[in-house]
């Protein structure tokens, strides 16, 4: 079953006079329980492509089908409630709130999507991503490796259908990356489809499919 | 997102920023202290000029009087002089016949030089004033002074207004050295009027001379407000003894009408008999106004800066919190949850702004009430307070200061809500 499908997408950057395509005409798919990697050299349009899938950024032509769902004329309320639901968004840059706590941050999606999600819930993926005991500690007491496992942990909680990683390990050490990815598997295996920006070769080697960005095109 | 999710979102906002939030909140209870002082002084005035000083009637009763012509300090009598109609028995009895007036009492102008003297068994020493005189009917003044305002042949039964009464207690007493008088002392108090001429009019008006024994039988509202009120039967008869004028035209005619509904149209009645309706309540209460009004811009203009203020505050606050918000939007926050959250932080500051300057107010006023007692000499119409602060000021001041902060808060709110996601996280 396809969770995600995007067709034709092109995305274009005004800098001035100029005009930019970041992504010129990009389509794939992502079925459930699959897990694909986006690799491509810096600056490629990995994460321009990512943030359009999960319906962070709206500026673009094509279409994108989420969950069943066409992103193309959704309101506002109706892309942040798909946004919260449906997506999980890993963050090269974690993409913390300071001033939460480990546990604040990772229920944070479901304060605006009307779900809830027990304390239990939050402390049981606090566990599987291996911070057990550090649920009250604030980001900047995490090291890096431990914020990023924070921002899975955010994007897992709400048992999304789709997650959507941008350099998910990029920051971890070997061991710590070796337990996400058997984290993926578990997610993989459980029926959710998994979209990985990586420029790791071990994320990529393992992935059932490779696809590869390049001036914005997809091969 | 759920309201409760919203509230507790927005307080931790506020407790978060607390340095800015003091400040934002510091200015508006700033405003709306002036503001509620200023208007409680207002009111506080106003309603003893018109309780104490104007003595106001009840809203189903309206005073006829005949057309005057405003000319801004001047006002001209009317009557017959102007093309006016004059108030006779004939217009007393055509103002009974207006639908809906339940009660007709005409007020008679005694048009004699008077002058009172006496009061040493009370003051210490005689006192002597020119008096001036009108008759009632005497079912108008019972309620407040009982049978005893009635016609009689040994005395003239007078009643005086509590308007006289403080002023002779504030101003009279304490420059003449002579005792503070209550109603209760005054009943029963004679003095002797002197009919056929008096310091003012000299003997215009009168036909002969002459002296009659007066008796103080109560205070009345009603009552001519610096002179005395005599039962109508009893000024008819000094009018026939003394004068030389009609003695049935009369000054002014009170109307009681059913309900307090009515009167808007019996005043049109009464209109359409070349009459009009003494507006000096609602003149006085109109200028009061008008002038609270003015000086409550001062408490606006303090206001709308210290909604200026929040403005500045949140545009600098949700600045630093960009990337915070784009996290807030990236895992599912709608701008209408970002909306919410900003404008409920800014009617926390509001609320909690205006309890603190509706209290700040409060305590100026008993400050300066306290202060004012001890300080300012008597004066006629010294009201106890010089405020008066309803609930209702107190929570219009409390919607107006969250509305101030939520109106300064605006903007900035909707310019953060309208932040794209990728720019806010690319921060």
């Amino acid at each position: 079953m396809t969770l995600l499908a995007a067709s034709n997408i092109i995305k274009e950057v005004r800098d001035g006079e100029r005009t930019a395509r970041i992504l010129d005409g990009v389509s794939l798919e992502l079925a459930a329980g699959e897990r694909v990697a986006l690799v491509g050299p810096s600056g490629s349009g990995k994460s321009t492509l990512l943030h359009i899938l999960g319906a962070l950024d709206g500026d673009y032509k094509g279409e994108v089908r989420l969950a069943g769902t066409p992103l193309e004329g959704l309101s506002d309320r109706a892309r942040s409630r798909l946004r919260g639901r449906d997506v999980g968004f890993v963050f090269q840059a974690y993409n913390l709130v300071a001033r939460a706590t480990v546990a604040e941050n990772v229920a944070l999606p479901s304060r605006f999507n009307g779900s809830h999600v027990s304390v239990e819930a939050v402390r049981e993926v606090i566990d599987r991503v291996g911070l057990s005991g550090k649920a009250d500690r604030r980001p900047h007491q995490l090291s890096g490796g431990e914020r990023q496992r924070v921002a899975i942990a955010r994007a897992l909680v709400q048992k999304p259908k789709v997650v959507l990683c941008d350099e998910p390990t990029g920051n971890l050490d070997a061991e710590t990356g070796d337990k996400i990815l058997e984290l993926f598997d578990t997610l993989t295996a459980a029926g959710v489809g998994l979209l990985i920006a990586t420029h790791d070769r071990a994320i990529a080697d393992s992935s059932r499919r490779e696809l590869k960005l390049k001036d914005g095109k997809l091969s | 997102m759920k309201v409760g999710e919203m509230v507790g979102m927005a307080a931790a906002d506020a407790w978060a920023a607390r340095a800015r939030s003091l400040v934002s909140l510091a200015g508006i209870a700033l405003g709306v202290a002036v503001l509620v002082v200023i208007v409680a002084l207002g009111l506080g005035v106003r309603g003893a000029v018109l309780d104490e000083v104007v003595q106001r009637l009840p809203l189903d009763t309206i005073e006829v009087v005949p057309k005057s012509v405003n000319l801004g300090l001047i006002k001209l009598g009317g009557g017959s002089i102007l093309g006016g109609r004059v108030i006779d028995d004939g217009t007393v009895a055509s103002l009974g016949a207006i639908p809906d007036v339940s009660a007709v009492y005409p007020k008679l102008e005694v048009k004699l030089p008077l002058g009172a003297r006496g009061g040493e068994s009370l003051l210490g020493k005689s006192l002597y004033a020119d008096l001036f005189v009108n008759g009632l009917p005497e079912e108008l003044v019972r309620a407040e002074v009982g049978d005893a305002f009635a016609d009689s042949t040994d005395f003239l039964p007078v009643v005086i207004s509590s308007q006289l009464l403080e002023l002779y207690n504030s101003s009279v007493a304490s420059t003449l050295g002579t005792p503070q008088l209550t109603p209760q002392t005054l009943i029963g108090i004679e003095f002797d009027v002197w009919i056929g001429r008096s310091l003012i009019l000299g003997q215009q008006g009168a036909r002969t001379t002459g002296r009659e024994r007066a008796r103080v039988v109560g205070v009345s509202r009603h009552a001519v407000k610096l002179g005395a009120s005599l039962p109508m039967a009893t000024a008819r008869r000094l009018i026939a003894k003394y004068g030389e004028g009609n003695t049935s035209t009369y000054g002014s005619v009170i109307l009681k009408a059913h309900s307090a509904a009515d009167v808007p149209a019996i005043t049109r009645a009464v209109r359409a008999q070349g009459l009009d309706v003494d507006q000096t309540a609602q003149q006085a209460s109109d200028l009061m106004s008008g002038a609270t009004a003015l000086a409550s811009l001062v408490g606006v203009l303090v206001l709308v800066l210290a909604a200026l203020n929040i403005a500045h505050s949140f545009v600098a606050m949700l600045a630093e919190r960009r990337r915070e918000l784009g996290i807030l939007r990236a895992v599912g926050a709608s701008r209408g949850d970002i909306l919410g959250v900003v404008l409920l932080q800014a009617s926390f500051l509001g609320a909690a702004g205006g309890v603190l300057g509706v209290a700040a107010a409060w305590l100026v006023c008993t400050i300066a009430d306290a202060s004012a007692s001890v300080l300012l000499p008597d004066f006629p119409f010294k009201p106890k307070s010089f405020f008066a602060l309803p609930s209702w000021l107190a929570l219009a001041a409390l919607l107006a200061a969250v509305l101030a902060a939520c109106l300064g808060a605006a903007w900035p709110a909707i310019r953060t809500a309208r932040l794209r996601v990728t720019d806010a996280l690319a921060d």
